[in-house]
């Protein structure tokens, strides 16, 4: 037995498999917190939330998670919190470790065996950015910590590695896989099976939300909803001010991505000499907006992109991928 | 000759001397004990400056320490529902497991 575990920002999906059957389990990685003022409002707001997904803390708050907890932000015209911050456990919120670590004990479950084996992915240090608060070190021991409380034996790998084991196969497991999650952007270059080259960057699909959110005055959480129903196509016009924006962004995004994984290619020192031309596989909640794998190919075209490709392609199921890479890595490790 | 103002007078000024003596000696005993209790009372502080100068503090957004949940209610059933599909990754697997050797 052996599990797969993608901790993104913002979904952690589960994955297993039994008698050749995959399994998976998605969670939105999202909280809201409502403090009751009175006794009287304690009553009434826990008699509001029948049916939602909720917890209750010792100081009488009561916690909305998930897609709950967006829908409730939404309709106070606010934010909800998250627990993580540009792939790592958020710094800035003091609830986030203990959040975490309850939804995590709560999609995973107990080992079914004693140190089952589970792999789990973190993102790779960021290349656009220099921050010290950035701590992949810390985030990797918190997920540790709360995955062998549970009864496993966790590993951690690279969240472009697993996407490279789940969707390479028929390319002998060498090529470019790019994972576009909410807070990072990871890319791994891999040489039959082993990772090459590993880096991130830090504008993704939150990115998006919150420049969106400062252009149009909404809050993220808004921006978030509006672009996820997916009325719209990167580079058309749209009447909604909102998705009119959130196209604009998505270009500026692609571009910025695409510059950025040209100039590390060509600088890297240890950048290995392919014989065939490569493929470039992209998945992650970020890319399914229509239109984005036409305009990542478009600006690969005009970037010079320093390797010879291909193919450039969208995974097979672009949220599930990487915890499916990840179920594999713990089949094989 | 002296008379009973000049002896008033006199006695007085010897109660104001001897009064003065007793308040000086008084005051020089007193001064001593307070200065024993804040000098103790200083030490005392310092010896927890010092103690907690030395106080070994975790920081725990650099250190993982245990992450308390016991104190959160569970108010819902399911958390998730779990999907099933119908992809196959043994093939993945066993290729992967031939390259990695």
């Amino acid at each position: 037995m052996a599990k797969g575990l993608d901790v993104g920002t913002s979904y952690i999906v589960f994955s297993s498999e039994q008698d050749g059957v995959i399994s998976y389990k998605d969670f939105r990685d999202a909280f809201y917190v409502i403090k009751p003022t009175t006794p009287v409002a304690n009553k009434m707001i826990e008699k509001g939330l029948t049916g939602k997904i909720f917890i209750k803390d010792s100081d009488g708050s009561f916690i909305l998670l998930g897609k709950d907890a967006i829908e409730k932000a939404i309709e106070r015209n606010d934010t909800a919190k998250r627990p993580m911050y540009r792939g790592v456990v958020s710094a800035k919120e003091k609830d986030a470790k203990r959040i975490l670590a309850f939804i995590l004990k709560e999609v995973v479950g107990e080992a079914k065996v004693t140190s089952e084996k589970i792999v789990f992915c973190v993102p790779a240090q960021p290349i656009d950015q220099d921050d010290d608060d950035f701590d992949v070190g810390y985030h990797e021991d918190v997920v540790k910590t709360i995955l062998s409380e549970c009864g496993y034996s966790p590993k951690a790998i690279n969240e472009a590695e697993a996407l490279c084991y789940a969707e390479l196969e028929n390319d002998d497991y060498t090529g470019i896989g790019v994972s576009c999650g909410a807070g990072m952007t990871n890319v791994c270059v891999m040489l039959n099976g082993e990772p090459t080259v590993l880096f991130s960057t830090t504008k993704s699909g939150d990115w998006i939300d919150r420049m969106s959110s400062i252009a149009t005055g909404e809050p993220d959480s808004v921006v978030q909803v509006e672009k996820e129903g997916g009325n719209f196509t990167i580079g058309e016009p749209n009447d909604s001010p909102v998705l009119s924006a959130v196209s604009s962004y998505y270009e500026r995004l692609i571009d910025y991505t695409v510059k950025n994984l040209s100039l590390a290619l060509s600088q890297h020192k240890s950048l290995p000499k392919f014989k065939e031309p490569l493929t470039i596989v992209v998945a992650g909640g970020t890319s399914q907006a229509k239109g984005y794998i036409e305009l990542f190919k478009q600006k690969i075209e005009e970037n010079n992109f320093p390797l010879k490709l291909k193919e450039i392609r969208h995974a097979t199921d672009p949220l599930h991928s990487v915890s499916k890479g990840c179920l594999i890595a713990a089949k094989v490790l | 000759m002296i008379n009973i103002v000049d002896i008033f007078v006199i006695v007085l000024v010897l109660l104001n001397i001897v009064f003065l003596c007793i308040g000086y000696l008084l005051g020089k005993t007193t001064l001593k004990n307070l200065d024993t209790v804040s000098s103790n009372i200083l030490s005392s502080k310092e010896n927890r400056s010092i103690v907690s100068k030395n106080r070994i503090e975790i920081d725990d957004t650099k250190v993982v320490t245990k992450i308390n949940i016991d104190n959160l209610e569970k108010k819902y059933g399911e958390l998730a529902e779990t999907k099933n599909t119908s992809e196959n990754i043994s093939s993945s697997v066993n290729k992967l497991k031939n390259m990695k050797g």
